[in-house]
C-alpha cells in the first residue's frame, strides 16, 4: 500500500511543515500523519483551505515509506526537505532515517 | 607603526573604484525598499494572495527555495567597498545563519531568510548603498565583467566605466523590464577574457581604437541552459557614443519579436538562431538608424564623469620586483606556492591583484561566514584601499595590493581558512547550490564538490596538474556554467534518482567552447571517480606545456571515454 | 465598467470597446480590433466619428503605421502583466511614427508598472476590474528619478539621471 503526507511551507518564515495529526502543521517529518491514497484527499482539501486563508504555501503530497526508525520519502529532493541539506549537518532537522551521505 | 602604514590607514575616501551613491541614489532605493515592506506587510495580513505577491517579491530579489526563502542581492558588477562587506556580514550574522554563498553572477545569496524580515534586510543594505533590485525576473540582470578591471596587467580599456553606465541605463528601464526572459550583459576590456562574454545574452568587448578612441564588440545570443550557444558577431565596431542606442536597438529588437509562447525558446539566444545573425543584424541597424540622435547619445561628459570614481587609487611608485616577495617566496614553500596560484599581474609596478579562494579542502564553494566577510574587509582596508571584487568563479579578489605586503596578507588569511593555494586549478571548482537548497534542482553539487575537492587536497598534486577547471550545476539551467568547464558535470533526474553527465573540453574564454558529453550518464557515487580518471588520463597523455583543453583537442574525446567506462564500469 | 486614469486621476471615457462579433456600429467614438479594421475600414471612415483601433501584444506598430493617421487612439493590451512588447509599440508609435493622439493600455497590468507606461508614452490606462485606485496613485509618485530618456524628454539631471514630474497632477 501507497504512503503518503502533505507538505507545505509556511508563509512567514518560509520553513517547511508536515501536515500532523488533528490538521496541525508540523516542522518535522516524524510527526506527520501518514495517509493512504483515500485518505490523502481530504488531508490535501485541508491545505488548500490553509492556502486561502494565507497561512501556507505549495500544499502537495509526498510519497513516504516506513523506516525501521520512522517515515522516510521516497525521493532524495523530499528527503532532504526531510532532514535538512546534506552539506551542513549542523543545520540538519532531524537525524536522516537512513543517511543522506552526511 | 612605520609611516608608509599609517599614510595607507583606511578612511572611506580611500576606497577605490566604487560608485558612489549621491542622496538621489539613496532616496531611490529606500523608497524601493519602503514600497516593498507594505507589500510585505499586505501579505502577511493575507490582503495579497501569494500569485499577487510573488511578482513582487521577485522584483525585490526574494525566491522561495526548499528550505527557506532565498535573498539574492546585487553587486554591480562585482565590486564592493568594506563597509558594504561589512553590512553583508551583519546581514548573514543577524537574519541567516551567519554565512552568505557568493554566486556566478558576482552576487551573493542568502538561504535562511525569512519572509517578515526581507524588508529589515533591504532596509539595512539600503543604507551603504545596496539594493537587490533585477536580480530576478524578465528585466537586465546585473551587468558583469572582469574581475581585475582597473588593475590587470593586460588591460586595454576599464570595463567598470560602461558597466556602471550599463547599470544605471537598465536600472528600472520602462521598456525593458518585461522582456521575453532574462537578460543578461558581460563586459571585458582585456585581450584575455575573464568575463566569460560569448556565454551571455549579449556579451561587450570594449576596444581602444585610432587615437585613443574607445569603441565596442559585440556579441549576441550567448547562453547555457537547455540549449546552449556561443554568442555570434553582431558588430565589430559601435563608437562609445553609439553605445546605448544600440544596445536599446538590439534590446527593443528582442523585445517584440523574441518568443513569448515557450519559456525555453525566450532567450534572445533562440531568436538568434531561428532568424539568423545576419537578418537579426539588419533589424538592429534599422532599428537603430531610427533612433540615433541626442536621445541615446552617450555624452562624453557623461562617460568623463563616471570614469573619475573609477579613477586608479593613489599608487605608490615602487620597484617592479619587490624584494621582500622574492625573500619571501624563498622562505616558505607554502607561500611560494600560493602566490603562483594566487597572484595576477598587476599593471602598476610592485603591486599584484590577490584572489581569495572560497574553495578551502572539503568546503563549500562560494560560501563566506560573517567572520570571514568582516576580515577579508578588514584585510581590504588594510591592503587593497578599502575595495573588494567577487569573481564570477565565486571566489573575491583584492585587486591592489602591494607586493611588499603579500607575505603578511597570506598569514592573515590563513588565519581565516582564506589562503587556499588553488586559485584557477582543480580545487577551485564552481558549483551552483543544487538540489541541497535550489526548488528546480534535479541532483546535489555542492557535496560533490566537496567530495572532489578532498580527492585533490594535496596542494603539489593541483598544482602540478595545473590550470583546470571543473564547473558544477544541479540541473539544466546551468548556473554553474557546467557547459564551459575543462570538465563540466550536470545534474539529471532519473526517477526520483541523481544522475550526472560528464563533459569535458569546455571553455569560457576567447576561446569559448562547449564541452562534449563522455559517455552515459553516472551515479552520485561515481562522479569522483571519473573526474580522478579524466584528470589522470590527461596527466598520461598530456604533452610539454599542454592544457587540458589542447589534450582533448588533440587526442580527442575518445580516450577520455575508454578510461572512464573502464574505471566507473 | 472599467475605470480609466490619466496622469494618476480618473478620467471619464467616451470610447466604446467594439467586439468583432457586434454587428451595428454604435454612435459615438469606437475602439475597433485591427481584424475588424481592415475588414470594415470603408466603412469606419465614411461615419466621420473618432476611431480608435486595438491592438494585441503581438500586433506591433508597423501594422498600423500607413493609417495611424486616421485614429485618435490606438490601444494596447497586456494580456498578462510579463508580456512587455507593447511598451515596445508605444515608444514607436510615438518616437517613429510621430503619433500624437491617446494611447491607452488595458488587461492585466501592475500598479508597478504605470510609470513604465508613462515613460513609454500612454496616456490613459484601463485598469483591471477591482484595483485599488490608492494603489495606482502612488505608483506614479513613488519613484521620481529615471536613468534614461523617456518619451517626455525628461529634463536632465546628472549623469544619465533625469528628474521626474511624478505623481497625479
Ligand atoms: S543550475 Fe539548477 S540546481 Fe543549480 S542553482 Fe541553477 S536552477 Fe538551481
Amino acid at each position: 500500500m501507497k504512503l503518503f503526507v502533505v507538505t507545505a511551507t509556511n508563509l512567514r518564515d518560509g520553513a517547511i511543515r508536515w501536515l500532523g495529526a488533528g490538521n496541525i502543521w508540523q516542522p518535522l517529518l516524524a510527526n506527520a500523519q501518514p495517509f493512504d491514497a483515500a485518505g490523502i484527499v481530504p488531508a490535501l482539501a485541508f491545505g488548500a483551505a490553509e492556502i486561502s486563508a494565507q497561512r501556507v504555501i505549495g500544499v502537495y503530497q509526498v510519497e513516504v515509506r516506513r523506516a525501521p526508525d520512522g517515515l522516510d520519502p521516497l525521493s532524495t529532493r523530499e528527503r532532504i526537505r526531510a532532514f535538512g541539506p546534506t552539506v551542513h549537518p549542523e543545520f540538519s532537522y532531524a537525524p536522516a532515517t537512513s543517511g543522506l551521505g552526511v | 607603526m612605520d609611516t608608509a602604514t599609517q599614510i595607507r590607514t583606511p578612511s572611506a575616501a580611500a576606497e577605490a573604484g566604487i560608485y558612489h551613491y549621491d542622496a538621489l541614489d539613496h532616496a531611490f532605493i529606500t523608497r524601493r525598499v519602503e514600497a516593498f515592506r507594505e507589500q510585505v506587510q499586505r501579505r502577511l495580513s493575507g490582503a495579497l494572495s501569494e500569485d499577487e505577491f510573488k511578482p513582487l517579491r521577485l522584483m525585490n530579489g526574494l525566491y522561495l527555495q526548499l528550505h527557506a526563502y532565498m535573498l539574492r542581492i546585487a553587486i554591480p558588477y562585482g565590486t564592493l567597498s568594506s563597509k558594504q562587506m561589512r553590512a553583508l556580514a551583519h546581514v548573514a550574522r543577524k537574519y541567516d545563519r551567519g554565512y552568505g554563498h557568493f554566486t556566478t553572477r558576482q552576487n551573493i545569496q542568502y538561504n535562511w531568510i525569512k519572509l517578515e524580515d526581507a524588508p529589515a534586510i533591504l532596509a539595512d543594505l539600503a543604507s551603504v548603498g545596496m539594493h537587490a533590485i533585477q536580480t530576478s525576473g524578465n528585466c537586465i540582470r546585473n551587468v558583469t565583467t572582469d574581475q581585475f578591471a582597473g588593475a590587470a596587467a593586460d588591460e586595454i580599456v576599464d570595463p567598470r566605466v560602461y558597466a556602471e553606465i550599463l547599470r544605471q541605463w537598465s536600472t528600472l528601464h520602462p521598456e525593458f523590464s518585461f522582456l521575453p526572459r532574462k537578460f543578461k550583459i558581460a563586459i571585458t576590456g582585456s585581450g584575455h577574457d575573464r568575463a566569460a562574454i560569448a556565454v551571455h545574452d549579449i556579451g561587450i568587448r570594449a576596444r581602444s581604437g585610432p587615437g585613443g578612441a574607445v569603441g565596442f564588440e559585440i556579441f549576441v545570443g550567448g547562453g547555457l541552459g537547455r540549449s546552449p550557444f556561443l554568442g555570434r558577431r553582431l558588430a565589430d565596431w559601435v563608437p562609445e557614443a553609439d553605445l546605448l542606442g544600440w544596445l536599446e536597438a538590439v534590446l527593443r529588437v528582442y523585445n517584440q519579436y523574441g518568443r513569448r509562447d515557450n519559456i525555453y525558446k525566450a532567450r534572445i539566444k533562440i531568436l538568434v538562431h531561428e532568424v539568423g545573425i545576419d537578418r537579426l543584424r539588419e533589424q538592429v541597424e534599422e532599428e537603430f538608424a531610427r533612433i540615433r540622435g541626442p536621445k541615446y547619445r552617450l555624452d562624453p561628459e557623461i562617460v568623463e564623469t563616471i570614469r573619475r570614481h573609477f579613477a586608479p587609487p593613489a599608487f605608490a611608485a615602487l620597484p617592479a620586483v619587490s624584494p621582500a616577495l622574492e625573500q619571501a617566496r624563498a622562505g616558505d614553500p607554502a607561500f611560494a606556492r600560493w602566490t603562483r596560484s594566487n597572484l595576477t599581474p598587476h599593471r602598476q609596478p610592485g603591486y599584484a591583484a590577490v584572489t581569495i579562494s572560497l574553495k578551502p579542502t572539503g568546503g563549500i564553494p562560494g560560501d563566506a561566514t560573517s567572520e570571514q566577510m568582516e576580515a577579508v574587509a578588514a584585510l581590504a582596508d588594510r591592503y587593497s584601499f578599502g575595495e573588494i571584487r567577487v569573481s564570477h568563479e565565486q571566489n573575491l579578489v583584492l585587486a591592489h595590493v602591494r607586493q611588499d605586503d603579500l607575505p603578511a596578507l597570506w598569514r592573515e588569511l590563513g588565519r581565516h581558512g582564506l589562503d587556499a593555494a588553488n586559485a584557477g586549478l582543480v580545487g577551485d571548482i564552481i558549483s551552483c547550490p543544487g538540489l541541497d537548497y535550489c526548488a528546480l534542482a534535479n541532483a546535489r553539487s555542492i557535496p560533490l564538490a566537496q567530495d572532489i575537492s578532498r580527492r585533490f587536497a594535496d596542494l603539489d598534486l593541483q598544482h602540478r596538474i595545473g590550470p583546470l577547471k571543473i564547473k558544477m550545476s544541479g540541473c539544466i539551467n546551468a548556473c554553474g556554467h557546467h557547459h564551459v568547464g575543462d570538465i563540466g558535470i550536470l545534474g539529471v533526474d532519473k526517477h526520483g534518482v541523481e544522475t550526472y553527465q560528464i563533459t569535458i573540453g569546455g571553455t569560457a574564454t576567447e576561446e569559448a567552447a562547449l564541452g562534449q558529453v563522455v559517455g552515459p550518464a553516472v551515479g552520485y557515487d561515481q562522479v569522483a571517480d571519473v573526474v580522478e580518471a579524466l584528470v589522470a588520463l590527461y596527466l598520461e597523455r598530456r604533452g610539454e606545456g599542454e592544457s587540458f583543453l589542447q589534450t582533448v583537442a588533440r587526442i580527442g574525446v575518445r580516450p577520455f571515454k575508454e578510461k572512464v567506462y573502464g574505471a566507473a564500469a | 465598467m472599467a475605470l480609466l486614469l490619466k496622469d494618476g486621476q480618473p478620467v471619464g471615457d467616451s470610447w466604446t470597446h467594439l467586439d468583432d462579433a457586434a454587428g451595428a456600429v454604435p454612435e459615438g467614438p469606437v475602439i475597433v480590433s485591427l481584424d475588424r479594421w481592415r475588414r470594415d475600414r470603408a466603412a469606419l471612415i465614411t461615419r466621420n466619428t473618432p476611431v480608435g483601433v486595438r491592438l494585441k501584444s503581438n500586433q506591433l506598430a508597423p501594422e498600423i503605421a500607413a493609417d495611424l493617421a486616421r485614429f485618435a487612439l490606438v490601444a494596447l493590451e497586456f494580456p498578462r502583466f510579463r508580456d512587455g512588447r507593447a511598451f515596445s509599440t508605444a515608444r514607436e508609435l510615438r518616437e517613429h511614427h510621430g503619433y500624437t493622439g491617446e494611447i491607452r493600455a488595458f488587461g492585466h497590468i501592475l500598479p508597478d508598472q504605470y510609470q513604465f507606461l508613462v515613460r513609454t508614452g500612454f496616456t490613459t490606462v484601463e485598469l483591471p476590474d477591482g484595483a485599488g485606485l490608492a494603489s495606482w496613485r502612488h505608483a506614479l509618485a513613488e519613484i521620481d528619478v529615471a536613468y534614461q530618456a523617456g518619451v517626455a524628454g525628461d529634463a536632465p539631471l546628472s549623469l544619465l539621471r533625469r528628474k521626474l514630474a511624478t505623481g497625479p497632477k
